[in-house]
């Protein structure tokens, strides 16, 4: 993924923040609570809207109208502010979708959002325990195998483009495979795809084939060879 | 998709996000836990009033709960929120989903 290429649809904070001196001389012209989440307020200097803080963030660094906008406040709400932002968009993704602590902080780091805002986003929601890797990798691997049968190297794979740890792998993929036959499950796709291959191919291209599928697929070599044999058997 | 508790935990970070509320609303839905998905679909439209698919699927969880007199009146005011805000789509699936009701 390309990270260059993506825009992210909301600005982040410091688009707005550079628009102002930051020299000391501009003043803080208003903090109204926010008509759609009355838990943040706006931060108006001089006239223009900052970005939302938290009213647990006006009150630790006691905001008040007419206060001079000096650089240290603005270092302080600008960490702020990039850290919410980065929470905010972490309880979004993980809204719509499940994902491992690893996947959550690389998808904000992409989306645009400031590499330690990430981290700090990704500590926060997992210190009250809403990130739970092994939960994430069973559903994958679940879902996976509900759609096709698959082995273990396709699996393995798969969970680690999602930056889920070996040891999480492993066990994971020992428990959803302990009980299936690979065999069975190898020589069901091999022989679905036999049926579908015309009679005129000669044998040697079946073969080829049907074991780049069970390939991909993530089977191991051996159960590939004896599946494929067995399916075109009467060949 | 998470699960009930994970979103849960989130909504102690983040009480009153319209977003969350509506997510955890969806996933009882999905667990055909109705009643517990309108309480949740009820504290998104308070939370956030704008959020035109809450009264779609509010409606559909009262209509599977057998009661349609209150999902027709959410689809009403969805109706009129949707016109307001200018969702084009929001303001087709309520309008079809309405004539469909009653």
């Amino acid at each position: 993924m390309d990270a260059k290429k993506y825009k992210p649809r909301r600005l982040p904070p410091q688009m707005n923040l550079k628009r102002l001196a930051n020299d000391g001389s501009e003043k803080i012209t208003g903090l109204p609570v926010c008509r759609d989440d009355t838990a943040r307020v706006m931060v108006v200097v001089d006239g223009k809207r900052i970005g939302r803080i938290k009213i647990e963030t006006r009150n630790t660094h006691e905001l008040k109208k007419s206060m001079r906008w000096t650089p240290e406040l603005f270092d302080a709400l600008f960490k702020e502010m990039t850290r919410q932002n980065a929470l905010r968009s972490a309880m979004r993704m993980l809204t719509l979708s499940a994902r491992s602590r690893s996947d959550l902080e690389r998808t904000l780091c992409w989306r645009g959002h400031d590499r330690d805002a990430a981290i700090w986003a990704v500590e926060k929601i997992d210190s009250i325990g809403a990130l739970d890797d092994e939960l994430f990798a069973r559903g994958l691997v679940r879902r996976e195998l509900l759609r096709k049968p698959a082995g273990r190297r396709l699996l393995e794979a798969k969970l680690r483009a999602k930056g889920v740890s070996g040891d999480i792998t492993d066990l994971v993929i020992s428990e959803a495979l302990g009980e299936r036959d690979m065999y069975a499950d190898a020589l069901k796709i091999a022989i679905s795809g036999a049926r579908t291959m015309p009679d005129s191919l000669e044998r040697i291209k079946k073969v080829r084939r049907l074991s780049g599928r069970l390939a991909r697929r993530g089977f191991e070599a051996d159960i590939v060879r004896r599946a494929v044999d067995e399916a075109l058997g009467g060949q | 998709m998470p699960s009930i508790a994970q979103l849960e935990k989130l909504l102690a970070l983040e009480p009153g996000d319209a977003f969350l509320l509506y997510g955890i609303a969806q996933e009882h839905a999905k667990a055909n836990d109705h009643a517990k998905a309108v309480e949740y679909f009820e504290q998104a439209i308070e939370a956030d009033p704008d959020y035109t698919y809450a009264y779609f699927h509010i409606a559909r969880s009262l209509e599977s709960l057998d009661r349609n007199a209150e999902a027709i009146a959410y689809l009403e005011t969805g109706h009129t929120v949707a016109i307001r805000v200018g969702d084009a789509q929001g303001i087709s699936e309520i309008s079809g989903y309405l004539d469909g009701l009653r």
